[in-house]
């Protein structure tokens, strides 16, 4: 598994625990779940974080626990569903392309 | 029951949550294939309609039917106090092919019709209840499923698509089973708060004691669903007021039976999904996780409705059902000699069977009991 599919298959796990289903979903479609999300919240995402502290919070020298701390706080103040730390480690492991790239 | 029309919202909860569309069948397969499976659930839950749980929750539910790309499940969502119950459109596919063959090929109540010499020529290489779904075969209807995959005996087809009913009512009634519980509003508010800090949240969702709750939980909603399906249609038959008749008591009987016969399969239907995801590791089904493993619902299918019937109902009650429920059993294990799908049945037999299949997996008795008295907040009551 890769990284992508690590923090993509995490947030699909986290929506996963809040309904119930006839029988486990398999791995791939926790991903699959947690990528269409994501992808489905990049822009309100990004709308909330901005890209100008978005590259700020990803820059080289930033320790990356640092990174998902700075983006957590950021997110904070907004009910998207997911707890924030979760979405911040997956903005840290995407990058700023995925999430405010065009 | 009229084909449910979704709400705005329900179809935005498909769409955010990747359950896929919203679709409405036509009305042949809606009449054949779909409204005996739902009208159930739908009819008895919507004199719940309104009542308020302690947490302060008004009861709400909507059904529909989801054209999705995953494998065949169903699903209970709460958001914004109404819970969704969704059945993938594959699941009643893979089913009446599941069960369809499941008599053509097998020995399965073999006093039912004819033996058709025709049935064994149709031949498949994919498992029961995939040639669909692994493109083995194209069909374009549900009338189609039957024709392709059913016996040649009338009597055969027949029972295929009673125990398929019996099934399809299995999983729905299971869904229910966790919004009438509040399982959604408990899940959201006590169990994955959005807003939890990381060392919290990584401590609630320590995999074993977060999916023993999870297994509690989904064990609660099959226990339900054997109350309804099982066990409470004894109940009104001993309530009714008319004098027995020994054809009656044989034909309820005989019920109960085909019922724990269709939720056995149904269980032996969701081994196969584990086995064929695991890319055919043939352990896959004894393995637990969020959900108790599919091997333990099989056998929970056939002891719990008595357990249940015993516990909470009447001796007439309790002997009708344990009647039905040692009749499916014998036919179980007949299958079991000839079938290595149906061979986890033989456990049944074992002495030691509660060490065998749950012991350690499940939550502490004292867990299970603080569980239950948190769900209470949450359970709607009529």
């Amino acid at each position: 598994m890769s990284k992508d599919s690590d923090v993509f298959l995490e947030v699909g796990e986290f929506l996963r625990k809040q309904e119930f289903g006839a029988r486990m979903p398999s791995r791939a479609e926790l991903t699959e779940r947690g990528r269409k999300w994501l992808e489905s919240r990049r822009r309100e995402i990004c709308q909330i974080i901005t890209h100008e502290r978005l590259m700020t919070a990803l820059k080289g020298d930033t320790p990356e626990e640092e990174q998902i701390r700075i983006i957590a706080d950021l997110l904070a103040a907004h009910t998207l569903g997911v707890p924030p730390f979760v979405l911040a480690r997956a903005i840290v492991t995407l990058g700023s392309h995925w999430f405010c790239g065009n | 029951m009229e084909l449910p029309i979704a709400s705005k919202n329900l179809i935005k909860f498909c769409e955010e949550r990747d359950h896929g569309s919203v679709f409405a069948p036509d009305d042949i397969a809606w009449r054949r294939y779909l409204e005996p499976c739902f009208a159930i659930s739908f009819e008895t839950w919507s004199q719940l309609l309104g009542a308020r749980n302690q947490a302060g929750n008004n009861f709400d539910f909507e059904m529909a039917l989801v054209g999705s790309t995953n494998a065949p499940n169903a699903i209970c969502g709460f958001d914004g106090g109404t819970n969704y119950i969704l059945l993938y459109h594959s699941l009643p596919v893979c089913l009446l092919e599941f069960f369809s063959r499941l008599l053509c090929s097998t020995p399965i109540l073999s006093d039912c019709g004819d033996k058709d010499p025709n049935d064994k020529r149709k031949k498949f290489s994919s498992p029961l209840g995939f040639a669909i779904a692994s493109g083995e075969v194209a069909i374009g209807s549900m009338d189609e499923v039957i024709s392709v995959f059913g016996s040649c005996s009338r009597e055969r087809r027949d029972m295929a698509l009673r125990l398929y009913y019996f099934a399809m009512q299995f999983v729905i009634e299971h869904e229910m089973g966790h919004a009438v519980a509040g399982h959604g509003q408990f899940a959201a508010e006590e169990l994955c708060l959005p807003e939890i800090n990381e060392s919290e949240f990584r401590a609630r969702s320590d995999s074993s004691t977060s999916n023993k709750i999870y297994a509690f939980l989904e064990e609660r909603a099959d226990y339900g669903s054997y109350f309804t399906i099982i066990n409470y249609p004894v109940l009104r038959y001993v309530q009714t007021d008319h004098q027995e008749q020994p054809h009656e008591r044989k034909a309820i009987i005989e019920e109960v039976k085909l019922k724990i016969l269709a939720g056995a399969s149904l269980a032996v239907f969701w081994m196969l999904c584990d086995v064929m995801e695991a890319n055919g590791d043939v352990t896959a089904h004894e393995v637990w996780n969020d959900h108790p493993s599919s091997v333990a619902r099989a056998i929970s299918f056939c002891t719990t409705p008595i357990i249940a019937a015993q516990n909470k109902l009447s001796k007439a009650v309790s002997d009708i059902v344990e009647q039905g429920v040692y009749a499916a059993w014998d036919e179980l294990f007949k299958l079991a000699g000839t079938s290595g799908l149906f061979r986890p049945f033989l456990q049944l037999r074992q002495l030691d069977l509660h060490e065998s299949v749950y012991a350690g997996r499940e939550l502490e008795r004292s867990e299970a009991e603080a569980i239950l008295r948190k769900l209470e907040r949450y359970k709607y009551r009529s």
